[in-house]
Parts: structure tokens; C-alpha cells; sequence
């Protein structure tokens, strides 16, 4: 039991509900954001502490109101979703403090308040045990995501992306209830640990669900066929991609940045926990999974080649940045489909990576944009700091991360013996430096044309924006160095993925130990 | 070798060019000797146990220093600003760490850093001038060369683990190359570099756009990066069968392709690029030889071509840029006058055409009496070999009749009538030119001061020095009476004018 662990999505939810409640009655913008950074930063805290927990003594569990499992909610950190739950709230934060001076004052209370429930969401997606609590957590994200992508309403655009991509957002979320009502339907349970149990073993009795009910296996497969198209939607992968251009042109820039970092990855995430521990290898319909698993690596090298020859031909740093996640999302499902050890750490990092990249793009392109106002070295800082964030997506550097995730998914391709997967990937890289590439040229030349990228309000006082985006050029710097010259570190990821799928491992953390 | 060391080597030409650049110095000649002295000190990289690399790293400091002014010179001549040359001196640099380098990770590193400075040079124009033509010749390079060859290299390193790519010296790491698909993937990435069939069609633009001193370092020494690459994968254990047939497939294709191509350009710096493919394509003919026979005077032929190649290429094209400046023109139908206004560089092309066609004492020469001896003395063990000597024969042939198309741009018959409409400040760039010319018939001396210890006919040569010295004062003289002769012939035209 962490307590961490539990507690972390009340700090979230206490502060949106403080943030909301002072700017109602209070009035004072500082203090408002001073909640919001503070709220923000006790979250970080709490997850570093859950992270070395769990780096130091593997799965960490929590169980709310104290029940034993399949009675209650489990929250459950593995070594993989820890480092994602770090990276996303370590993103929350910076989101925030950069948000407190890019965000026009009259909006940013509401965008605070949506800010902390996507992150709530997207921690409990990451971490519960429990596939309800997933539908809830996956429906609170999703719900502040549309509201996030249409938060200027007075722009018709936003409101038209906001509409399809809530309108097909609902639809597609009703499926996962649905999947989740026939698996209750069938195996009494819905926490995770317990239903892989029987999957794996239909005869065995758990306290409190009691056994299985009628044809698991077919049930099993309608849900994970269901799970698997509404994943593919939240994690835009083509051809669910539809929605993610639209709103990634039209929201604010932080909230792009808190898409591509955390609301996005999750979808991805979630393809890991459900098709390495819940309906793993070793199960009833491990020949299903298969074909789905073929099915999956085919749709993510298509989606990972289309999206990059899209990436070339982008005119506007939001078409860019929404095209080339994409790609790079593709690319992480790639490597958890591979499933190997070396390929799940490849697809981690490489969700951390575009995460970083598209961080530091989004930031000093928003900084150059006001180069007029700013001073010469913060504008070449800028510059710089735009070249790397691009050249870290592009990953052909070892100093930086990109290079590593890269590498790593190569290596899983050539493990299973599919050397043509690492062609995929190095393709849509490719593909996708036509269009970095354009940038760089570009704002190495004038910075005249940047009308793509502008925000509602100008960015007047950049001080925290500009020390924001030198820390994230420097940690992304830092983070592909430490990988150059650790080789702990290197074999580290690959150790933390081969513990993370240990199936028996997980169930035996959430459902055995008390 | 101990880490201090290692971090001299690679710091200390770094420092020294990056000093060399400093807003300040790059316009003085101090600046320029800083710079030289940074690619001097490049030559630490030396190791002394591979002469091929070693060999690489000599040549590109050698071509450094011929390039160092010409740079300085040629940017603001046609850009008016000193921008092109930190770009071109640390692609150099990047390069010649390519070459030197000593595990598989730094190989990948300086490899991928010297793409991206590639990609800069070739999108020059476009950053510079707007030229949209650069842009989409720099995509081509982008698509077609870098990541065919990022593939190779990405599945290279995944092949061999990570331990070894960070330890074990380049030549001895064992990537477990089984699958045939993969070494095909692992070649054609190279020949992606190479600029041979079927990833050829990149180079003529890139190579073309480039501005000159770039065009002489991409020409001349980023190709054999993959010439280089392809040499190491001689050391490992690979499906030795399916790499020497689709290398002297490709390679004897392009041979005759290049050539063919080149002998029918009229814009002199797409000639010269189409040489470019042709010549690498001997080049990997010859290893795939090696790999087919074991023997290694391949390896010193090859040795020798890539050295000879590397100062012939970089000199064309810093004359083709000459040539550029001189008279803002490279189409040779319109060309044909620059021997009036400048009979020393006509004199100085000339050499290093002769020179690379195998006058003795230039390392062309050699280049030229090792391969055909190497490849004769196989000629009755395989039809192999018959192919070869008789495509390498038709591609010397060719080599001469695109050289004498270049030559017109230089020197018409019936030129007389022509007005000369010629910029002078280009004269600015002529004696680097001629330094680099000279570079040619000097660069045999590397024979004598690397060591070439198990590789018994190039010690040989050693033993030839009074007939090198002979051959030598012959072809000074011969140069010399070619001058006197251009230099008659324009004080009776221009008596005749009068």
C-alpha cells in the first residue's frame, strides 16, 4: 500500500475544485494561479515519491476504502506506468507554470479547473486496476479534453473541432461501456489482475466474483475487438486519426502541449496493459489476439508512413505538430505489439520523446512568434531550442532521446525476425524530417511568417515561458546524454519493461497479497 | 587508448576551427590559419592500423587546408557574407571523425552529424539566395540518401547489441548479419551513400546545387563514407556470396551508367556529379573483388583510387565554382574562354585531369596500375573478372571523353569571336585552386609516411623514389611548356586585335 498513490488524484481534484472556488469568490488572478502551480507541484511530488517506490520495490498497489480487490477500486503502478505517470505529471506542471503567462487571463481559471480533471483522467488511466474505473477515467479526460479544444467558443473552427471530436468521442467511449458491460456480465468482475486470472484459467474460484459465467472466449473477443477500435480513437492512430488535427489547430497552445503528453499517450498505454496483462499471450484466445495483433502492426505502419508524408507536406507548426504525433504515436504502438522487452521500453521512451519534442517545439515556436518583443539572445535561444526539440523528433542524434526510442524499436524489430519494421520506422522518420526540416529552413531565414502559430494573446511578460522552455531544451538534452553514457540506464528501461509485462507478477501484487 | 587522449583528438580540431570562426577572426588570415591549423590537428586521428581509414583522414586534412581560403574567399564573393564557411568547415571536421572513428557509436554519431550538416549545405542556396530548387534537391538527398543509410546503420547497431557498439573496436564487433534481407537492407543503405544504382538519382542535384566548396567535400570525400562503410562490412561475417553479387551488380551497372550520364551534361557540376557515381561504383566493384578473392591488393588499389578520386573531385569542383564566379555560367556549350583570362588554372585543371587518367608520379597512376594488375591477375581463375576489366576499360575511355567535354568549358578552338564577359574578382580564388591541383601529384608522398606495414606492394613502391623524382621534373616541365604555349598564343591574338 502507497499512499501516494491513492492520493494523488484527490490533490488533482481539490485543487480544480480550489482553483474554481477562489476565482469564483476571490477574484485575484495571482492567486489563482499560484493554487493551480501549487496544486500542480504537490502532484508532482506525491508521483516522484510513488516513482522511486516503485523503481526500488516494484509494483506498487493501492486499494480505495481498504477492500480486498475484486470487491473494490484498485489502483496498480507497474515500473512502465510509473514513468509515464512521472512524465505526464512533470508535464502538468511546466503546462501550468507556462500557462499562468500564455493563457488569456479570462480563460484561465476554466482551463485550470479542465487542466487538473484531464489529469486526474489521465492518471487513472494509467494507473487503476479496474476496468470501469478506466471507462470513468477515460470519460473525464475525454469530456475535458472536448471542452479544452473548443475553450475560445468564439471561433467557429473550434467549436466545429470541438463537436467532432466530442460527438464522435461519445460514441466511441459508449463502446468501451458496452465492452465493459459484457465483460461484467461474464466474468462477475471488472478488475483486471482477476479477469486475466480466468482468461488465462477458467476454473478458478476469486473471493467475492466467484467463477466465470457461459463462453468467455467469445465475450473476450467482442470486448477486446471494442476496447481495441476506442483505444485506436484516443490515441489517433489513422484511420480514427480525424479528430486530432482538427483540435490540435484550433485549441490553445498549453492545451496542445497537455494533449500530446498525457491526454494522447494514454490511448497507447492502455494498448500495453490490455494486450500484454489482461488478455495476454498465454490465454484462452491467444489466436485472436494474434490476428488482432497482425491487424494493429499493419494499421500502425500505414498510419505511421501516411501521417509522416503528411507531416512533409504541413504549412502551420500545429499541422505539423499534430501530423507528426501521429507518426510517432504509430511507432510507439508498433513497438507494443512487437512486445518484446527491448520494443516496450523503445515505445515508452518513445512516448516520453515526441512528448519532449513537441514540448519544446510548441514553446519556442510560441516564443519566437514574439521575437519583436523580446530580446536578441532569447530569440536565438529560442531558435536553438527549436532546432533541438525538432531534431529529437526526428532522432537521428544520440545526444538527445529520439535517437535511443528509435534504436530500441529497431531492436525489438530485428528480435522477432521482422527486420522490415525497422525500414517503417526509419521511412516516416524520414518522411517526417522533410517537414522538421521546412521549419528549421524557415525560421532560419525570416521570421516574418509565423501567423500559423499565433495565440489569442500576446505573451507579455516571458520570463517563466522563456526559463520553462531553457529547462525543457536542457532535460531533453540531459535525458538522450544520460542514455549515451549509462549503460544503466539503457539496460535499466529494458529491465523495467521485461518486469512490467510479468503477467503472473501482476496478478499476484493486485489479487494475492495482502 | 586512454580517454584524455580521446578527448583531445576529437576536441581539439573542434576548438580550433569553431576559434577560427569567431566573428572577429574569420575575416583576417589569421582566422584562416586557425582554421587550417584546426584540420592540421586533425591528423592526431591517425592510428596507424588501418591505412584505409588512415589514408581518409590524411586526404581530408589535405583537402581541408586546400579548401580552407578558397571557402573564406567563394562565400563572400558570392553570398557577400562569411555564413557557408562554418558549415563547410565542420562538415570536414564531422567527416574526417567519421573515418577515425574507432567503435561502432561513434561512427553512428559523426555519421549522422555530418548528414545533417549534408542536408544544410545542399538546402544552401535555398537559406541563402531562395533558390527553390536547393530545397527539393535537399529533400531528394534527404529521402533517398540519408535514410536509406540511417536504416542500415540503426540495424547495424541494433544487430550488434549495445555493449559492443560502445566498447569493441569497429573492425571487430560480430553484428549477426543471417538474414539475407537484412544485409540487403544494410547494403542498399549504403549504396543509398555510395550513389549507386538504385539509389543513384539523388547525387546529380545535390551534388549541383551545393555551393562549390561544399560540392568538393560531398563529391569528393561524403561518398566515400559509404565506400568506407562498405569496406568494414568486409570484416564481418556476412552471407559473402549475396554481397558480391548485388554489390558488382549495382556497382558495374553504375559504372557504365555514370559515365555514360557524365559524357552527355552540359552544365559542368551535373558532369562532375555523374563522374562522382560512376567512380564509386569502381569503387564498390573493387571491394565486392576483394570480398570475392581475399586478396588484398584490392584493398590497395582501392586504397589508392579513393585517395586519387577524393583530389581529383575536389578540385574539379572548387574549378567549376572558379569557373561559376568567373563567369556566372556552367553550361560548356557557352563556355570555352577562361584560358584567356586565366592560362595558369587551364594549366592547373589540366594537371589534375592527367593526374587522375594515371601520369606518373600522381597517386592516379598508381590508382590506375594496381587495379588493373589486381583485376588481370585473376582473369583465368573467373569470367567475373573479364566482365570487370573490360567494363573498368570502357569506363576509362569515358573518362576521357567527359573530361575533354569539361575541358571546353576551359579552352574552344573557335572561340576568338566571343565577347569575354568575365567577373576578375574571381582570380581572388585561383591560387587555392592550383594548391589543390598540386595536391595531386604530391599526395603519393602519404605512401612514404603512413604506415603500410602488411601491405607488401605498397612497400614496395617505396623502393621507386628516384623514378617518382624522374617523372615528377617531366611533368612539371611539360606543365610548364603548356603554360608558355597558352601564354603565346594570347599575346598573338590579342597583337592580331590590335
Amino acid at each position: 500500500m502507497t499512499i501516494e498513490l491513492g492520493i494523488t488524484p484527490f490533490i488533482y481534484l481539490v485543487s480544480a475544485a480550489l482553483v474554481a472556488l477562489t476565482s469564483t469568490y476571490l477574484g485575484g488572478k495571482r492567486v489563482v494561479d499560484v493554487i493551480a502551480v501549487l496544486g500542480a507541484l504537490c502532484g508532482f511530488i506525491a508521483v516522484l515519491r510513488l516513482y522511486t517506490y516503485v523503481s526500488m520495490s516494484g509494483i506498487a498497489t493501492y486499494r480505495f476504502g481498504g477492500f480486498p480487490p475484486p470487491l473494490a477500486v484498485v489502483y496498480v503502478v507497474d515500473e512502465i506506468s510509473s514513468v509515464l505517470v512521472l512524465f505526464t505529471s512533470f508535464s502538468l506542471l511546466v503546462v501550468t507554470v507556462y500557462a499562468s503567462e500564455l493563457v488569456e487571463s479570462g480563460l484561465r481559471s476554466t482551463y485550470y479547473v479542465l487542466s487538473f480533471l484531464l489529469a486526474t483522467g489521465v492518471y487513472g488511466c494509467l494507473c487503476t486496476g479496474d476496468l470501469f474505473n478506466f471507462y470513468v477515467s477515460v470519460e473525464l479526460l475525454a469530456i475535458s479534453s472536448y471542452v479544452m479544444t473548443g475553450i475560445y467558443k468564439e471561433n467557429p473552427r473550434a467549436v466545429r473541432a470541438a463537436l467532432i471530436y466530442g460527438v464522435a468521442g461519445s460514441i466511441v467511449t459508449s463502446f468501451l461501456l458496452l465492452a465493459v458491460f459484457m465483460l461484467y456480465g461474464s466474468y462477475g468482475t471488472l478488475n483486471m489482475a482477476d479477469i486475466s486470472l480466468k482468461l488465462r484459467d477458467p476454473s478458478v474460484e476469486v473471493v467475492f466474483s466467484g467463477r466465470v459465467h457461459g463462453d468467455i472466449a467469445l465475450t473476450s473477443k467482442v470486448s477486446l475487438a471494442l476496447i481495441t477500435w476506442v483505444l485506436l480513437f484516443k490515441s489517433g492512430i489513422m484511420p480514427n486519426h480525424f479528430w486530432l488535427p482538427e483540435a490540435y489547430r484550433v485549441a490553445p497552445l498549453p492545451v496542445i502541449v497537455l494533449f500530446a503528453t498525457s491526454a494522447d499517450i494514454i490511448g497507447v498505454y492502455s494498448f500495453f496493459r490490455l494486450y500484454h496483462l489482461v488478455f495476454g499471450e498465454e490465454t484462452l484466445i491467444s489466436e485472436f489476439r494474434l490476428i488482432l495483433v497482425n491487424l494493429l502492426l499493419f494499421l500502425g505502419s500505414a498510419s505511421a508512413v501516411i501521417s509522416a508524408l503528411l507531416v512533409s507536406r504541413q504549412k502551420t507548426i500545429r499541422g505539423l505538430v499534430a501530423y507528426s504525433s501521429i507518426s510517432q504515436f504509430s511507432l510507439a504502438l508498433l513497438g507494443i505489439m512487437i512486445g518484446t522487452s527491448e520494443a516496450i521500453a523503445g515505445a515508452t521512451l518513445h512516448l516520453i520523446t515526441n512528448g519532449l519534442g513537441d514540448m519544446v517545439v510548441i514553446f519556442s515556436v510560441a516564443s519566437l512568434r514574439h521575437k519583436e518583443a523580446n530580446l536578441k539572445i532569447v530569440s536565438r535561444l529560442s531558435y536553438i531550442a527549436l532546432v533541438t526539440g525538432l531534431l529529437n523528433l526526428f532522432g537521428v542524434i544520440p545526444l538527445l532521446p529520439g535517437f535511443w526510442s528509435k534504436t530500441y524499436l529497431t531492436l525489438g524489430f530485428i528480435e522477432v525476425g521482422v527486420p522490415q519494421g525497422s525500414v517503417v520506422v526509419l521511412v516516416s522518420t524520414g518522411l517526417c524530417a522533410v517537414g522538421y526540416f521546412k521549419v528549421i529552413l524557415r525560421y532560419l531565414g525570416t521570421s516574418k511568417s509565423l501567423e500559423s502559430c499565433s495565440t489569442r494573446a500576446g505573451v507579455k511578460r516571458t520570463v517563466f515561458s522563456q526559463i520553462v522552455l531553457l529547462l525543457m531544451m536542457l532535460i531533453t538534452i540531459g535525458l538522450g546524454s544520460a542514455l549515451l553514457l549509462s549503460s544503466e540506464l539503457r539496460e535499466a528501461l529494458i529491465r523495467y519493461s521485461a518486469l512490467a509485462t510479468d503477467v503472473e507478477r501482476y496478478i499476484e501484487s493486485v489479487l494475492w497479497l495482502s | 587508448m586512454d580517454i584524455s587522449m580521446n578527448v583531445v583528438r576529437l576536441s581539439a580540431p573542434l576548438s580550433l576551427v569553431l576559434l577560427g570562426n569567431a566573428s572577429r577572426l574569420r575575416e583576417s588570415a589569421y582566422g584562416i590559419m586557425l582554421r587550417i591549423l584546426g584540420f592540421l590537428s586533425l591528423s592526431m586521428n591517425v592510428r596507424g592500423d588501418d591505412l584505409f581509414s588512415d589514408m581518409l583522414v590524411l586526404t581530408s586534412v589535405l583537402i581541408g587546408v586546400a579548401l580552407a581560403a578558397y571557402t573564406t574567399r567563394y562565400s563572400s564573393l558570392k553570398y557577400g557574407n562569411l555564413n557557408l564557411v562554418i558549415l563547410v568547415d565542420l562538415f570536414l571536421v564531422a567527416m574526417t571523425l567519421v573515418f577515425a572513428s574507432e567503435t561502432l557509436i561513434e561512427l553512428i554519431t559523426f555519421w549522422l552529424m555530418t548528414e545533417l550538416i549534408g542536408f544544410l549545405l545542399v538546402a544552401y542556396d535555398y537559406i541563402a539566395l531562395n533558390d527553390s530548387k536547393a530545397l527539393s534537391a535537399a529533400v531528394k538527398y534527404l529521402l533517398f540518401s540519408m535514410i536509406p543509410t540511417d536504416v542500415a546503420l540503426f540495424v547495424l547497431l541494433a544487430l550488434t547489441g549495445f555493449s559492443d557498439a560502445f566498447i569493441t573496436p569497429l573492425r571487430n564487433i560480430t553484428p549477426l548479419i543471417t538474414n539475407p534481407l537484412v544485409l540487403t537492407m544494410i547494403l542498399m543503405g549504403f549504396f543509398s551513400k555510395v550513389a549507386i544504382f538504385p539509389l543513384h538519382f539523388w547525387l546529380p542535384d545535390a551534388h549541383s546545387v551545393a555551393p562549390s566548396p561544399a560540392s568538393a567535400l560531398l563529391s569528393g570525400l561524403m561518398v566515400k563514407m559509404g565506400v568506407y562503410a562498405l569496406y568494414v562490412m568486409c570484416f564481418y561475417p556476412v552471407d559473402r556470396d549475396l554481397a558480391v553479387s548485388i554489390m558488382l551488380f549495382s556497382g558495374l551497372l553504375s559504372v557504365i551508367y555514370g559515365a555514360l550520364q557524365a559524357s552527355i551534361q552540359h552544365d559542368i557540376k551535373r558532369l562532375l556529379a555523374y563522374s562522382t557515381t560512376s567512380d564509386t561504383a569502381l569503387m564498390t566493384v573493387l571491394i565486392a573483388l576483394y570480398m570475392f578473392s581475399g586478396d588484398k591488393l584490392f584493398i590497395e588499389a582501392l586504397i589508392l583510387y579513393v585517395t586519387a578520386h577524393a583530389i581529383y573531385k575536389s578540385t574539379m569542383f572548387m574549378d567549376s565554382g572558379f569557373i561559376e564566379l568567373l563567369t556566372h555560367e556552367r553550361d560548356v556549350t557557352k563556355l570555352g574562354q577562361v584560358w584567356r583570362v586565366s592560362p595558369l588554372e587551364t594549366v592547373a585543371v589540366f594537371v589534375n585531369i592527367l593526374a587522375m587518367l594515371g601520369m606518373p608520379p600522381a597517386i592516379g597512376f598508381l590508382a590506375k596500375v594496381f587495379m588493373f594488375t589486381s583485376i588481370s591477375h585473376y582473369l583465368a581463375d573467373s569470367w567475373v573478372y573479364v566482365i570487370v576489366l573490360l567494363l573498368a576499360s570502357v569506363k576509362v575511355a569515358l573518362f576521357i571523353t567527359y573530361n575533354t567535354v569539361y575541358l571546353k568549358a576551359h579552352i574552344r578552338g573557335d572561340d576568338s569571336s566571343r565577347e569575354l564577359n568575365v567577373d576578375k574578382r574571381a582570380l581572388n580564388v585561383l591560387p587555392f585552386v592550383i594548391t589543390s591541383s598540386v595536391l595531386s601529384l604530391l599526395v603519393t608522398a602519404l605512401l612514404y609516411v603512413l604506415d603500410c606495414s602488411g601491405y607488401v606492394e605498397l612497400l614496395l613502391l617505396r623502393k621507386l623514389v628516384p623514378l617518382t623524382v624522374a617523372s615528377l621534373i617531366i611533368f612539371i616541365a611539360s606543365s610548364y611548356s603548356l603554360l608558355g604555349y597558352f601564354k603565346q598564343r594570347i599575346m598573338r591574338s590579342e597583337r592580331g586585335r590590335d
